[in-house]
């Protein structure tokens, strides 16, 4: 009963099926290109809470022992390879109006924060802080001095820092009063 | 006059005949088969623009918190029945020169897509509710040379669309490296549930 145009209808359909039905077979799998790009960072920042740290003169053993003051987790660094820490006063006096008082009376002392805990394996890849780093009290100067010596880099690496004024001749015979100076901390590499 | 009868009916007889033997050769209906094929597929593909991710560590934040970068539209699947998808990395690490980073430290994370893919095609459109979008089981995946469960949905779909958000955790890992791009490559494979 089919005429020779209905046998071309059919083969016409089959073939459109054919087409529809074969292309999906293919892909199962697709892949992308992951790319990590590191750059060199060297970051350093004073804790945003400690940005003004004050010493006290208040008692005789003050004037005459001096004062300290420790600053937990001081510095916050952050460094893709080894680094130095300098620090440097913004003058070589601490001002109150005309009044000085000499600001290498001052001394930094930095150490390595609990914050870290502890201290060690923070350093990375297993290997101990302390082991990587060198740390040097400095006397205040205007001419930058190294503090912190760290021969590997790490991801937020603590530090405290001790401030301490000596107190003597060079406290006594001033005007009661605030002294300041302004402290700057600089990273660099290794 | 019994002729003349006999001569109607037969007359009668022959248009009657006549009539009959056309409706016979009128045939005006024809029946044909229409087969509909259904084959079983799967696939998936990623955004042909989105085919380099790159994460890019650029300050001392990206350090201490990672950087991660979300791909919209990125995988596009299509599956006659229930599908997992897995992924995984061509090697252990991501690689620059000699150094290395494990590639355990990236994370990547599949949502069903929200917005509209590069294409122009509306994310899901052709599921049937988005149910079955919510239906569908998304992991996140620590990157791993062995493939690991990504996604998995009990029901099929066509042309739908995943999110994926590539992590890279930053920390130790990403210390004392030299600078530079390091690459790896990730592969989606699609397979029956």
């Amino acid at each position: 009963m089919f005429t020779g145009r209905q046998h071309k209808t059919n083969i016409f359909i089959g073939i459109i099926l054919l087409f529809i039905a074969l292309p999906g077979f293919s892909q199962t799998s697709a892949s992308a290109t992951l790319n990590v790009y590191l750059a060199d960072v060297r970051s350093i920042k004073v804790n945003p809470a400690q940005s003004i740290v004050t010493l006290n003169f208040a008692t005789a053993t003050d004037y005459a022992n001096g004062v300290s003051l420790s600053q937990p987790s001081h510095l916050e660094v952050t460094s893709t390879g080894g680094y130095i820490v300098k620090v440097k006063s913004s003058s070589s006096v601490l001002q109150n109006r005309s009044e000085v008082i000499q600001a290498n009376t001052i001394t930094l002392t930095p150490s390595i924060s609990n914050a870290n805990g502890g201290g060690s394996n923070i350093g990375g890849n297993s290997q101990s802080l302390a082991a990587d780093t060198y740390l040097y009290p400095s006397k205040l100067n205007v001419t930058p001095k190294i503090i912190i010596d760290a021969s590997r880099g790490s991801s937020r690496t603590f530090y405290d820092v001790k401030y301490q004024a000596s107190g003597g001749a060079e406290y006594m015979n001033k005007a009661s009063g605030n002294y300041s100076v302004t402290i700057t901390y600089t990273i660099e590499p290794q | 006059m019994k002729l003349k009868v006999n001569r109607i009916i037969m007359i009668a007889g022959s248009i009657f005949c006549l009539m009959q033997s056309q409706k016979i050769n009128a045939q005006t209906t024809a029946n044909s088969t229409l087969n509909v094929v259904l084959s079983d597929v799967r696939s998936i593909k990623v955004n042909p623009s989105q085919t380099n991710v790159s994460l890019i560590f650029a300050n001392a934040a990206d350090y201490n918190n990672g950087v991660s970068s979300n791909q919209v539209g990125h995988l596009e699947v299509t599956s006659t029945g229930g599908y997992a998808i897995k992924v995984k990395s061509s090697g252990p690490t991501l690689v620059n020169g000699a150094n290395a980073i494990p590639v355990n430290t990236i994370t990547l994370t599949p949502t069903t897509g929200t917005q509209a893919a590069p294409s122009g095609n509306v994310v899901g459109i052709s599921i049937p509710g988005a149910n079955n979008v919510q239906k569908a089981s998304l992991l996140s995946a620590i990157l791993n040379p062995t493939a690991v469960d990504f996604i998995s949905s009990p029901t099929g779909a066509t042309k739908l669309y995943y999110d994926v958000k590539y992590q890279a955790s930053g920390g130790t890992s990403y210390i004392n490296k030299a600078a530079g791009t390091y690459s790896t490559t990730i592969t989606y494979s699609i397979e029956p549930l």
